[in-house]
């Protein structure tokens, strides 16, 4: 054994790391070589000098520091107890405000026939929204509106019958119309009573029908219809004494423009008796009482033709119910709608006509809708007639319920869409 | 010099790995001086050794179900300090062996107070310069042998070195040493 290999495992020896066999040689090595035992000697005294090093000591606290951040939540865990904790008081909390925002969105829903009214409308029309400040501003039209309600109730007996089978709400509904006068002070036309004023206000309004009564007369339908019924004016006398014999007949097709204005005249004249003068504007007078019922779509109506009497009717009903239109537009909900799909109009609107009177139904304002000129008709029907209705718009054309209220009332208002498919 | 390791039982380890918090605790307790020790030896830097033992208690708290059980507790934590001093003197441009001088200061003012029990003096300045100025893996082999008391066998499991590359490292370094100390040997 050299020096070198001796020296090699001076350390193993100190640590007494040494299989035996190595040991004994090394210890013969170390016997004869002073120089290894000096060095052996060295690093003895080296590790003694280690070992005597003072221990060390972690400082103060470091356990704690230690566990602190061992057992610290992680962050999602913090946010969750941020969000959550103490989970007694925040979930029952945030359950309540869940609900609450909840029931309030379903209960203004409900509460607000106009948005689902409105909803439903501008689905199907195309300019409906700018018709109500026109109307609402047509004074023009108010006077002459204001006689016909009471006038109409007068004379038309389907009117009078109306009110018998109708419930609370439909009659306020009904009633609301000549609250609707200019002058009318009242607040709502939805509360009773209102028919009581309407006669006050007649008299001022009558001068002002008759002198509009020419020049508008055809309005609550349109325009053409109206101009229609200017070139027929001479002979509407005639025409509606003729017809309100013949009333409940649809007339054939082959005499459509003629007995067009016949079947409308006659069946303001079957109602007011021969008010010649009155017959051109058939459709209004009995319209009356759906007239809130129609509220948004008649003034889309108005809009277009201003001086319709359902237009002033309307324009005052919005005046004097500004604060309440609301409530006013409750009443004017349909109950029933669909698309009445025909191939000519003409015809179509006089068996529709017949069909109503047959019925004891009211038709209400008419007008024309977007642009593909889709006529829409306002009719109301007793309930037990509903089905009939129904049955009968079957004959005239291809009809089909687009919306139908799963209980009826005891005064159905149906709204017609009539479609010219050639 | 070494010492049994506290609670190594084997229903202490089985409470430690089943996450008991006590158990940790009374571990943290028991080991914090030997971690920290060799932390402070290895680094010369008083919170830089705090760190690393913090971190290595945090590690050895995940990684308690990895925890084998035919190892010391003790040999298990200083083999994760020693991967973490090891690790950070690698990515240090601060070496203690090139730069002792500068590790000594250090380490003499990072004494944080009357606990810090290292005395000052000659032999223990000359004792701790010496230290740092090895180079690492020599370092680590002789602090945990002559100054912690780890076995062979311990240090080459620690360390994950065969135990003949343990007995040359901690030949050349005793011997580095004893060159540097010679004057004190009586």
């Amino acid at each position: 054994m050299t020096c070198q290999d001796a020296r090699e495992l001076l350390s193993a020896l100190l640590d007494e790391a040494l299989p035996a066999s190595e040991r004994q040689e090394l210890d013969g090595h170390l016997a004869g070589c002073a120089e290894c035992r000096r060095e052996l000697d060295g690093l003895r005294e080296t590790v003694a000098l280690l070992g005597g090093v003072p221990s060390v000591h972690a400082p103060a606290g470091f356990v704690d520091r230690v566990m602190a951040e061992a057992y610290r939540p992680s962050w999602a865990r913090r946010a969750l107890d941020a969000l959550f904790r103490p989970l007694r008081v925040k979930l029952p909390l945030e359950a309540a405000a869940v609900l609450l925002v909840g029931v309030s969105a379903l209960y203004i829903y409900q509460r607000s026939p106009e948005v689902r009214e409105l909803a439903r409308q501008e689905s199907r029309e195309s300019s409906p929204a700018p018709a109500v400040t026109p109307s609402a501003s047509a004074p023009p039209a108010a006077p002459r509106e204001a006689g016909e309600p009471s006038r109409f109730r007068d004379l038309a007996p389907d009117a009078k019958r109306a009110p018998a089978e109708q419930g609370a709400a439909r009659e306020e509904a009904r009633q609301a119309p000549p609250a609707v006068s200019p002058p009318a002070p009242a607040p709502s036309p939805a509360q009773r009573g209102n028919v009581q004023e309407a006669p006050a206000a007649k008299p001022e309004a009558s001068p002002a029908r008759k002198q509009a009564s020419t020049d508008s007369s055809a309005s609550p339908e349109s325009k053409v219809k109206r101009e229609m019924q200017a070139k027929l004016e001479k002979e509407a006398q005639d025409a509606g004494r003729a017809d309100s014999g013949a009333a409940p007949r649809p007339p054939t097709p082959g005499k459509v423009a003629q007995s067009a204005e016949r079947s409308v005249s006659g069946h303001a004249a079957g109602a007011t008796g021969g008010a010649a003068p009155s017959s051109a504007e058939p459709a209004t007078p009995p319209a009356v009482p759906p007239a809130p019922a129609s509220g948004a779509r008649d003034r889309v109506g108005a809009a277009a033709s201003a001086p319709a009497p359902p237009a002033g009717s309307e324009a005052d009903d919005l005046r004097s119910t500004a604060k309440s239109s609301a409530a006013a537009r409750l009443t004017r909900a349909v109950d029933a709608s669909g698309r009445l799909a025909v191939p000519a109009r003409e015809p179509a609107e006089m068996a529709l006509d017949a069909l109503l009177r047959r019925l004891g139904a009211t038709p209400a304002a008419r007008r024309f809708e977007g642009t593909q000129g889709m006529l829409l008709i306002d009719v109301v029907v007793p309930g037990a007639r509903y089905r009939e209705l129904l049955e009968g718009l079957g004959r005239i054309g291809r009809w089909v319920t687009e919306y139908e209220v799963t209980t009826l009332p005891a005064q159905v208002r149906v709204e017609v869409a009539l479609i010219v498919e050639p | 010099m070494a010492e049994p390791a506290a609670g190594d039982s084997a229903e202490f380890v089985s409470r430690l790995r089943a996450g008991d918090r006590r158990a940790f605790e009374e571990l943290v307790r028991t080991q914090q001086h030997r971690v920290y020790g060799l932390a402070l030896r290895m680094l010369g830097n008083a919170a830089e050794a705090q760190d690393v033992a913090q971190e290595a208690f945090l590690r050895a708290h995940r990684g308690l179900a990895e925890f084998r059980g035919d190892a010391r507790l003790s040999t298990w934590l200083y083999a994760i300090v020693s991967r973490l001093c090891l690790n950070r003197l690698a990515g240090s441009e601060r070496r203690l062996g090139r730069h002792g001088e500068e590790a000594l200061s250090g380490l003499a003012d990072a004494r944080p107070g009357p606990d810090q029990t290292l005395e000052r003096g000659e032999l223990e300045e000359a004792l701790h310069r010496a230290i740092g100025e090895l180079p690492e893996e020599r370092r680590i082999v002789v602090v945990l042998r002559d100054v912690e008391g780890l076995a062979y066998e311990e240090i080459a499991e620690a360390l994950e070195l065969p135990v003949g590359t343990v007995r040359s490292r901690l030949h050349r370094a005793r011997l580095d040493l004893k060159d540097k100390l010679e004057r004190f040997f009586p």
